[in-house]
């Protein structure tokens, strides 16, 4: 297929893009030095290097060809499913979550990958995937999978061997309270689902024929991470994953009638894991973000700390080091995931607004490439990437200043952290890819 | 040749969720809206609310001063010590630090922390930490102890292991700290022990903090030893603040007009709320500094303070940058009070008491301000507060003689023969005798087949009014008391104020007892007609205050007005100007003929004369002998009654042993009560001492020693100065009498006061009465008509 070029020819790479990709984390430095002077006065400094070293890998990622980002896919999934099992395992327990690997020289995260590799995946799978009309339930969930089955029993197993666990340690531990190993009727009844569907999913294969996607839905390729992410536990970046994931799917089109379906099929899911899935710690942050003066001292101090840091910024802020919320340390983890509230109390109503700005008009710039795509792989890749960035924006920004509750999400560009600022600058470089021409095959 | 752009997807998807994208933004825009613009205003207060912390700065109280301007309380500066929990060294923390590249579980270091912490107080304080620790980890563990300067810490090499010493005392924990405090200040180890588990109890939770008193008052050496150690960074999260502490300048001086300070309680805090009164603060007890708590207080000023979110205050600089320099409300001091009391006279009453239990009132005639007001046995206020006080309090509150309570207007007696006086009064008053009318006292009064006894077992003879009060005869009142009845008695003596409290701004009057035919319905059902009889002279069922007595003789000298007692003259403000200025107030007017009350205090002014039961007073010769030689030669006279009230009735055969010879409790109450000088009197003082045995000799030396002071060092000084000068003796006394004194000089408490015999067969001997005037019936004679006894109900 031979490809050509976007219609303003002259321009190759998209500065716009580029410049505000660049100033966006220059404002995130100034703010650095002010969030984080009372602890680490150097900060913004090692902030200013990883932005530098992102830039380098963002700009390799574009210029690469978008050809190779495509065949990089499946195997980047590959490896970074690898990874998030192996950081479940082995992984190096911090707070009572495991999501770092410590590879000896540096400790990496790979949810963070994840999080590329879904893009790069969902670009992938949905670009070779049409369905004309938009997609269905039907063909997105694939109730008979074989996949469905095998992750029953999967996570049958899986629970059985971690309540065991919990058991025998409470057990050698002398403990009051010994949690109960899952009862083995349970276990069965599990088990006995997934063989009967497994029966089921058998004759369906049968029926209709071979086809990858009887045995990987489309579901499943987003399920796996997003799954493995959430059991570390992090519900903050397992959310992005999926929503980027949505967002790819979306964009590339659903029926209207399924569309609704599925969002009425979220609530319910969404109560469902409220009562099953979530930690008692992530359902107490949604608990007191809906009433935050209800646990002031404990989990709800961050929150009303940080509204109480953004409101007393009022419409031109206190000015830049004279933030008494940020200054006296009343605010913690200001420097990482709340560095918005440093913003709103030290630059106010005006700051506020103007980064919320500078971001849209990034997030609309990367979608760009969507528009100007001409195969559906660019584009979804540039969708894919604009999402990443503007769902963790809009959550950090929503739960620092009381929309959402707390969960853990960045601030993209302007929160410390070396590998999440080059993941963020990656994606970036995925959404020039997209609008650079694409050579010819 | 360039084909036609063919997009992937239509340009539409890319719109939809671009304008997506900026709805969803907008929600945020909305809401930054909303907090910063609309509600920002509240959110800076919050903001303000978490970094501003209010200190308190205390206020001055109230100086309370004598009536001549003398300071009597007043207020020291004192230090203070109080602890931070959040800044004390953690010694869990240091000892995870320093064992790190051990890898020790949880329990192992809990382990060693305690044992750490248990040595503190021994020595040698070492502990082992850890033994044969491999020498890889030795170098590990002596960077640790390099890199975080701790101290405390040896590592003994031993061959190819080592081994970790800690030193209990240097290690930084809660435990050295105390430790280094206890040493400083040189406090005992329990003491010490139970003040920090006190203040560590009160900054529990989100108290750690907050400053919390550990030590008050802890002298100004040991204050310089602890700043010494402190800006060495030796004593972490503890800090000395000054404050200010009452001090009662003269110890015990009337100790139980002044009261004393100590904290307010948790259900007075409930109930002083709306005051602002807040945990710690103290407040007065007991005396002046109770009942006028309220206008000695001031009001505490208030310091913010920036704190970060540990706590910490970040200096007066950034106070000032975000607060204002006119961050501070200053305190208020609260307004001083001008008693009346006389220091001199005060001390002279103190210093003079010749007694162990009982109680001095000098108060001025014609005002009802009182000068002197002591009790015994006494206590020190300036000891009933601060770290050493609870054995003080113990002692104090064992004490089986009552030093806490004043016994001026806490307790009550039988005033024995003072209250003859009333007696007299009411029998003026319903004209039931006058000048001249007499009474027979054959020795005894009898009615039906009860019989009283006069303690002078002759029998005085003939008497009138005048001779009966200044002999004291028993007889005379009986009969006069049992004319009277209990409700004519008790109207008079309801109007001197007996029976009912004085309204002294002092705390827990006693109203005494004043029986009259109702009391004696509710108390025994019915009245029977004798228990009048020894009332009327003072025993029986009547009580009565000291101060009672004294505003009661006041109103006699003064020819009829009962004055309420006070104790404050005046209120002035921090600056000594004068605020309030207290009147005197007049409770009620006798309503007897100013004739009639002249005729008393004629009758009470032979009470120091020859014969009189007083009249040893002017001649003693031991640590009194100046106040008689005054008497003699100053013209002045006293004028007043002895008392002696017997407080446990003694057999017939025991009743002329020597007061020496009786237990202390069974002693009879000694009574003096006396006003100076005859001619427009001033000064009332009532002395009463508590099985003081008779009142003429233990008693009244000290009403004279007080009167003496009033005369020679505080009339005609400063507010007094307008008084006219004395005029010159008419008499000058040199010599006492000829030895011819009558056996019975001195009164006795009567020997059946309590319970009247039963019929005896004869009356007592004839002895010799006093060379008086009046004519001597025989004693055989029966007793004159009006004083018949009514035939039996």
């Amino acid at each position: 297929m031979t490809l050509s070029t976007a219609p303003e020819s002259g321009q190759r790479w998209p500065l716009g893009l580029i410049g505000v990709a660049a100033l966006i984390p220059l404002l995130g430095v100034l703010n650095l030095s002010s969030a984080a002077r009372a602890t680490m006065p150097d900060l913004w400094f090692k902030q200013l290097l990883w932005l530098c070293a992102g830039f380098v890998a963002g700009a390799a990622v574009a210029r690469v060809r978008g050809s190779t980002l495509e065949l990089l896919a499946y195997p980047l999934y590959g490896v970074t499913c690898a990874l998030l099992v192996a950081v479940l395992v082995i992984g190096t327990p911090i707070k009572g979550a495991q999501r770092w690997l410590d590879l000896g020289a540096f400790n990496m995260q790979p949810s963070e990958l994840a999080k590329l590799a879904m893009i790069l995946v969902g670009a992938r799978y949905f670009s070779r995937f049409e369905m004309p009309g938009g997609y269905t339930l039907a063909a997105l969930l694939r109730p008979l999978n074989l996949s469905r089955p095998l992750g029953l029993i999967a996570f049958a197993a899986y629970r059985y061997v971690r309540t065991r666990a919990e058991h025998d340690a409470a057990l050698a531990a002398g403990a009051a309270d010994i949690p109960d190993v899952d009862p083995t009727w349970l276990t069965a009844t599990l088990v006995g689902v997934a063989v009967i569907w497994g029966v089921l999913g058998a004759f369906d294969l049968a029926r209709g024929g071979f086809d990858a996607k009887r045995v990987v839905a489309p579901i499943d390729i987003v399920m796996v991470p997003f799954v493995l992410v959430l059991i570390e536990p992090d519900l903050g970046t397992a959310s992005i994953v999926l929503a980027v994931a949505a967002s790819i799917i979306l964009f590339a089109g659903m029926r209207p009638r399924d569309l609704a379906i599925a969002s009425v099929g979220v609530v319910g899911v969404a109560v469902l894991a409220w009562s099953f899935v979530l930690h008692d710690y992530q359902r107490k942050r949604v608990t007191t973000f809906l009433n935050p003066e209800s646990d002031i001292q404990g989990a709800g101090y961050h929150a009303a700390q940080s509204i109480i840091a953004v409101g007393s910024g009022e419409l031109t802020g206190k000015g830049y080091l004279h933030g008494t919320q940020t200054q006296l340390s009343f605010l913690p983890e200001n420097h990482t995931d709340f560095v918005f509230s440093v913003l709103g109390e030290e630059w106010g109503f005006v700051g506020g607004v103007l980064l919320i700005l500078l971001l849209f008009a990034l997030i609309a710039l990367m979608l760009r490439g969507a528009r100007r795509a001409t195969d559906r792989f660019s584009a979804l890749m540039a969708v894919g990437a604009a999402s990443m960035i503007f769902w963790h924006a809009f959550i950090n920004i929503g739960m620092v200043i009381g929309v959402l509750p707390v969960v853990g999400v960045t601030l993209p560009l302007m929160s410390y952290g070396g590998s999440s600022m080059i993941t963020k600058i990656i994606a970036i470089g995925f959404a020039v890819n997209a609008q650079l021409p694409r050579k010819v095959t | 040749m360039k084909k036609a752009f063919q997009p992937a997807f239509p340009g539409r998807n890319t719109t939809v969720a671009t304008t997506i994208v900026g709805a969803l933004l907008c929600i945020h825009i909305a809401r930054l809206y909303v907090l910063q613009v609309i509600r920002g205003e509240e959110y800076v207060q919050k903001g303000e609310s978490n970094f501003i912390q209010d200190r308190r700065i205390p206020h001055a109280r109230g100086l309370i001063y004598d009536q001549r301007g003398r300071v009597l309380v007043d207020n020291r500066p004192s230090h203070d010590v109080y602890m931070t929990v959040a800044f004390l060294p953690d010694s869990t923390k240091t000892l995870t630090k320093l064992l790190a590249p051990l890898a020790l579980q949880k329990s192992e270091i809990a382990e060693i922390d305690a044992r750490v912490l248990a040595a503190v107080e021994q020595a040698p304080d070492l502990v082992v930490a850890r033994d044969d620790v491999p020498v890889e980890a030795c170098d590990e563990l002596r960077a640790v102890v390099q890199r975080e300067d701790l101290r405390g810490v040896t590592i003994d090499e031993e061959g190819d292991t080592c081994r970790v010493l800690l030193a209990a005392r240097e290690l930084p924990s809660r435990a050295s700290v105390f430790r280094m405090l206890r040493e400083l200040i040189g406090l005992p180890p329990e003491l010490m022990k139970e003040r920090v588990e006190r203040a560590l109890h009160k900054s529990r939770g989100l108290g750690k903090f907050k400053p919390t008193l550990l030590l008050e008052d802890i002298g100004f050496d040991a204050y310089a030893r602890i700043e010494a150690a402190a800006s060495l960074g030796d004593l972490p999260g503890i800090d000395v603040v000054d404050s200010q502490k009452r001090r009662y300048r003269y110890g015990t001086l009337a100790a139980h007009v002044l009261g004393y300070m100590n904290e307010i309680g948790a259900k007075e805090l409930e109930s002083r709320k709306e005051q602002g009164y807040l945990l710690g603060d103290l407040i007065g007890r007991r005396g002046i500094e109770a009942t006028h708590q309220a206008e000695l207080r001031g009001k505490d000023g208030i310091d913010p303070v920036v704190v970060d979110a540990k706590g910490r205050n970040m200096g007066n600089d950034r106070a000032a940058a975000l607060l204002g320099a006119d961050r501070r409300t200053m305190p208020e001091p609260g307004l001083s009070l001008v008693l009346s009391l006389d220091e001199d006279m005060q001390r002279t009453a103190e210093q003079m008491y010749n007694g162990v239990a009982g109680s001095v009132v000098a108060m001025e005639v014609k005002t009802g301000f009182i000068l002197a007001m002591a009790s015994f046995p006494t206590f020190d206020p300036n000891q009933v507060t601060g770290p050493w006080s609870k054995p003080y309090l113990e002692k104090v509150t064992k004490d089986p003689l009552r030093p806490w309570g004043n016994k001026a207007i806490q307790e009550h007696y039988a005033p024995g023969s003072t209250f003859k006086a009333i007696t007299a009064a009411a029998g003026l008053r319903n004209k039931l005798i006058d000048e001249k009318s007499n009474r027979a006292c054959p020795g005894f009064f009898r009615l039906g087949r009860s019989v009283w006894r006069c303690f002078n077992r002759g029998g005085h003879g003939s008497l009138a009014l005048v001779r009966a009060l200044q002999v004291s005869c028993d007889s005379y009142f009986y009969s006069l008391g049992y004319e009277l009845g209990p409700d004519r008695l008790a109207e008079t003596a309801r109007l001197f104020g007996f029976g009912a409290r004085t309204g002294l701004d002092l705390d827990k009057e006693t109203p005494g007892i004043m029986p009259d035919r109702a009391y004696y319905v509710r108390r025994f059902g019915a009245y029977t007609p004798g228990l009048v009889v020894n009332n009327a002279i003072g025993q029986g069922d009547v009580t009565v205050t000291p101060l009672q007595l004294a505003v009661a003789y006041a109103a006699i000298a003064n020819g009829g007005t009962v004055y309420q007692p006070q104790l404050v003259r005046e209120t002035r403000d921090a600056d000594g100007n004068t605020v309030a200025i207290h009147d005197p107030v007049v409770v009620a007017e006798l309503g007897i003929d100013k004739a009639q009350l002249a005729l008393m205090k004629e009758a009470l002014a032979h009470v120091t004369d020859p014969g009189g039961t007083a009249s040893g007073l002017l001649w003693r010769r031991d640590r009194f002998a100046d106040v008689s030689q005054w008497l003699r030669e100053s013209g002045v006279t006293i004028v007043g009654k002895t008392g002696t009230a017997q407080v446990v009735r003694l057999s017939k055969s025991v009743q002329h042993i020597e007061a020496k010879d009786v237990p202390y409790e069974q002693r009879d109450h000694a009574w003096f009560v006396g006003f100076a000088p005859y001619d427009d009197p001033e000064i009332v003082v009532v002395t009463m001492t508590e099985h003081g045995g008779f009142g003429g000799s233990t008693s009244g030396p000290v009403t004279a020693a007080v009167l003496h002071r009033w005369f020679t060092a505080v009339r005609g000084q400063g507010r007094y100065e307008d008084l006219p000068a004395l005029p010159p003796p008419k008499r000058v006394i040199t010599a006492p009498p000829k030895k011819q004194e009558p056996a019975v000089s001195e009164e006795q408490a009567p020997p059946t006061a309590h319970t009247p015999e039963t019929d005896e067969s004869a009356p007592p001997d004839a002895s010799p009465v006093m060379p008086t005037t009046p004519p001597k019936p025989d004693p055989q004679a029966p007793a004159p008509a009006t004083s018949a006894p009514e035939s039996l109900p």
